[in-house]
Order: structure tokens, then sequence, then C-alpha cells
């Protein structure tokens, strides 16, 4: 399961999480768009709960969003495989989904 | 011509564990009840009335205004946390120009105990609880914990730059009373702390307390002959970069150079400063902000400047010593410099305090915080 990002269907400009209008041009009519890459920026690990570690990944020109790495070490500048299946394992980068979402199309990047 | 001054700003005592009688609403009235005391007006003068709680619901800004017999013709309720008492002020300080109230009460505040706190930082916004909250981690630090880094790779800074801000916050905490941490803090005991979210370790993530704080705001030609804090400007900046950024330049940069050439007043003025500061890394982002230090020459100004504190930055010990108490938290730095500009500042009184200048930063609406604001104020009497 990948992570659906969303594109203005103006613009072009890409979003995480689901915008209302387009921030560069204001449209309200957008796309999504399946990512199943990213990449590692920067990471930290934190104590608590379990020594996880959480990493700001960019999966598209200008939109970063913040993962949880599971199963092994990445490294800044390392490409991951990106998912928003919470049961998914292997070594990925998890980031929740949007709930409810009303943009219908879709396309694959 | 300045037309609005605070004559008043009050803290409430600030406490790590509340008590279970104690309540938002109670902290908030003692804070407003102890600011108005302090003004010397009556009750029945307030004309306006402010307020920013996280821990207010269902109750408003006129469910307080009832509860507290205040009969005011300007009300307002603030949301943005760290960023609400320079919002507020900007506000006030409107209403006050305009003519639409003469004499306002601002307070902000909760009772933040655990169970608060996870309530409010699970639940912080929609982006929050739909793409943080299902990952294992429990509120802002591992989000500032990579911001912390990233402005270490930029500006070329080390671990040891953040806990001099932390060792030097606590030495003005010392200083003050009403600061929840007050025992001296060495570099070395900063570093045998345990790890947070590396880099960040335990003193450099803000404590959360219960308490509040509050200021009273007039027109300035009531105020003559009253030791005061003109309020020179406010100037503010709201979602500059749609998080797409990487956090080091906030809001506060833009507000910074309007409030700069709004007022006439240059960073170099400055006398006493409170910066928001959650972490360390936020002190650091808006002195360069501010204009205070360029980010080039930001570790020997700590090491110099702040470290001794030979420069009078986050006097009160700043929310790391002193305590976050939630939404409280932007007030606080304008109490002290109140305080600090009306000479009531006891033993960390700055020698001279004629320029006050206080940020306020706020709203992690993802990545990092979205608002910022810059309040520019002057010692008169």
């Amino acid at each position: 399961m990948t992570l659906t990002i969303f594109r203005c269907g103006e613009c072009g400009r890409g979003a995480f999480p689901e915008p209302l209008l387009c921030s560069r041009c204001g449209s309200d009519g957008f796309v999504t768009a399946s990512v199943d890459r990213g990449v590692v920026e920067h990471t930290t690990r934190v104590v608590n709960p379990h020594h996880a570690v959480l990493a700001t990944l960019l999966v598209a020109p200008e939109v970063r969003v913040v993962a949880a790495l599971r199963n092994g070490a990445f490294a800044p500048g390392e490409t991951v495989q990106v998912t928003s299946d919470p049961d998914v394992d292997g070594r990925v980068a998890y980031v929740p989904a949007s709930s409810g979402s009303e943009v219908q199309e879709e396309e694959r990047t | 011509m300045a037309a609005a001054s605070i004559i008043a700003a009050s803290e409430t005592s600030y406490t790590r564990h509340p008590s279970p009688s104690e309540t938002t609403h109670r902290v908030l009235a003692r804070a407003v009840r102890d600011a108005i005391t302090q003004s010397g007006l009556d009750h029945r003068q307030i004309d306006g009335f402010g307020v920013c709680s996280f821990t207010l619901e269902p109750d408003h800004a006129i469910d307080l205004a009832w509860r507290m017999g205040l009969k005011v013709r300007w009300l307002m309720q603030d949301t943005n946390g760290g960023a609400s008492a320079g919002n507020l002020l900007q506000h006030a300080v409107h209403a006050i120009e305009a003519g639409a109230a003469s004499a306002i009460v601002l307070v902000a505040g909760d009772r933040m105990d655990a169970a608060a706190f996870e309530k409010l930082v699970t639940r912080y916004n929609r982006a929050t609880e739909e793409h943080l909250s299902p990952l294992p981690l429990t509120g802002p630090n591992a989000l500032f914990a990579m911001l912390t880094t990233r402005q270490m790779e930029e500006r070329g800074l080390e671990p040891a730059d953040y806990g001099r801000i932390a060792v030097a916050q606590r030495s003005w905490a010392g200083l003050n009373p009403g600061a929840v941490y007050r025992q001296p803090l060495s570099l070395e005991e900063y570093f045998a702390a345990p790890m947070v979210a590396d880099p960040l370790r335990r003193y450099d993530c803000v404590p959360s307390v219960t308490g509040a704080n509050a200021v009273v705001v007039v027109a300035d030609d009531r105020a003559t002959g009253m030791p005061r804090a003109r309020v020179l400007g406010v100037t503010s900046s709201f979602n500059r970069d749609d998080q797409g950024g990487n956090g080091l330049v906030t809001g506060v940069a833009e507000s910074a150079d309007a409030a700069w050439q709004s007022t006439g007043v240059a960073p170099s003025d400055i006398d006493v400063l409170s910066v928001y500061d959650d972490y360390p890394a936020m002190v650091v982002a808006q002195l360069n902000d501010l204009g205070v230090v360029h980010a080039s020459d930001t570790s020997r100004f700590i090491r110099e400047r702040v470290a001794t504190r030979d420069y009078a930055l986050n006097t009160s010990g700043g929310q790391l010593s002193a305590g976050q108490a939630g939404s409280a938290g932007g007030m606080h730095g304008l109490v002290e410099v109140v305080r600090q500009l009306r000479r009531e500042a006891g033993d960390r009184q700055a020698a001279k305090a004629r320029i006050g200048a206080v940020t306020g930063y706020g709203m992690v609406l993802y990545r990092y915080g979205s608002c910022g604001n810059v309040t520019v104020l002057e010692a008169a009497a």
C-alpha cells in the first residue's frame, strides 16, 4: 500500500496532507498521486516508545512527510520504500494516510 | 506615538503537579485578578477581555467573562498557543486605537497535567491526529530533534551550543523565585541527562506546568506617570511556507523586518529580550530571525553573550526552566519583559532596561511551528 499525496490539477504543485486550496495558484482541484519511495533527509531515535526511529522524507518536489522507519538502519540520503499500511512488514517507511479524502482521480508517480 | 501601554503583568505560581481541585478556569481567574489589582484599576473599569487556553472547553471567552464578572465591549479568544500573547496584544492595541475599548485584560494559561498534555499533543490538529499520532511518538520532541539536526548542519552548531543556552537559562531561573527549576545546572549535567530524541536531551525539552499569565493594556494617555511598557509595535506572520521548508526560519523573521521598520528600533537597541524557547534550537532560530546575531556568528554569540548572561535573554529562566504553562508559553516572555521594563525583576533585573522585545512562536501544524510574532516595548513612566 503506497502513500497517497496530492497534486494541484491546475499548476501541479504537490502537497501533503490533503490541501483545500492550492498554495501556489488557489485552485481547489486536486488529483492524487501514489508514492512508493522517498529520500531520507533526517532521522531521530526516540527513547520512548521502544527506541523508534522517525524520519523526515522527501517524497516529491517540495513535499516532505514524517515517517517511522522500520526494520533496519537508514542513512540520510538513502531512498526507502514508503507505505501507508500500518501492518506491512519489512524495511519500510510508514506514513499514516489521510482519512476520508474526497479526491477521486489517481495517477502514478 | 504609541497608543497603548501595558500597566500590569502577572504570573500565577507555576507547578508541575497541580492539585486535584485546580482547574484551568481558576488559574486563569487568579492571573486576571492579580493583574487587575496590580493595575490599580477597578474591576468595573475593565472594558475588554481576551483569552487563550487549550483546555477551556466546552467554555469560551464569554463564559470566562461571565464567571469573572467582567462586563466588556471588546472580547476575543485566540487559539494560537505560543503565538497567542502577541496576537492578543496586537488586536488589543488596535481595539484601543479604534476606541473599541480602553482597558483590556489579556490572559493565557492552562491546567496542564499529564492527561491534559497527552490529549493536547495527540489531538493538536487534524494533521496531527491523522498523520503523527499513529506514529510511535508523543508530542513534538521528535520533530524538533530533526529540526535541531538540520540547524546544526546548516549553521555549524554543536550540541554544546544548545547546552550552553539551557545552562544559562537555568542560571537566570536561579534568580527567579517563580521558576519551577532553579537549582544550578552544569554543562556536564546537561550532557549526562537522558536522551529523549537524539540529539535532544532532557534539558532541551520544555517542562509542562500548570499556570497562567495576564497583562492589562490601556490607552497610553491614561497611563501617564505610571511605570509601564509602552507598546511600540506588534507584528505577526502566519503560515509563511506551508510546512514545506526546513523550519529553521520562522515567522519571526518577517515579523521582525516589519517591526524594525515600523518602530524605528534596531535589533542592537534591545536591552531585554524574551524569545519563545520550547527548545534551544528555537532560541537560536529566533535570535537569527530577529537579526540579533547573524547565523554564522551564532556559536560565538552563545558562548560570549548568552552563556555569560551578558545579554539579557530569557531572564526569567525562560520556559526551559520556569516552565511552559500550556498556552501561556508566549505570555510568560511578555510578562518577564514588562517586569524588566518596570524594574520589578528583583535579583535578575537588567541594569539597562529601556527597550524590550518579545517573540511568539507556535502552532506546529505538521513539521514545525507556523506562527511567529514580535512585540517591541519601551519603558515609560
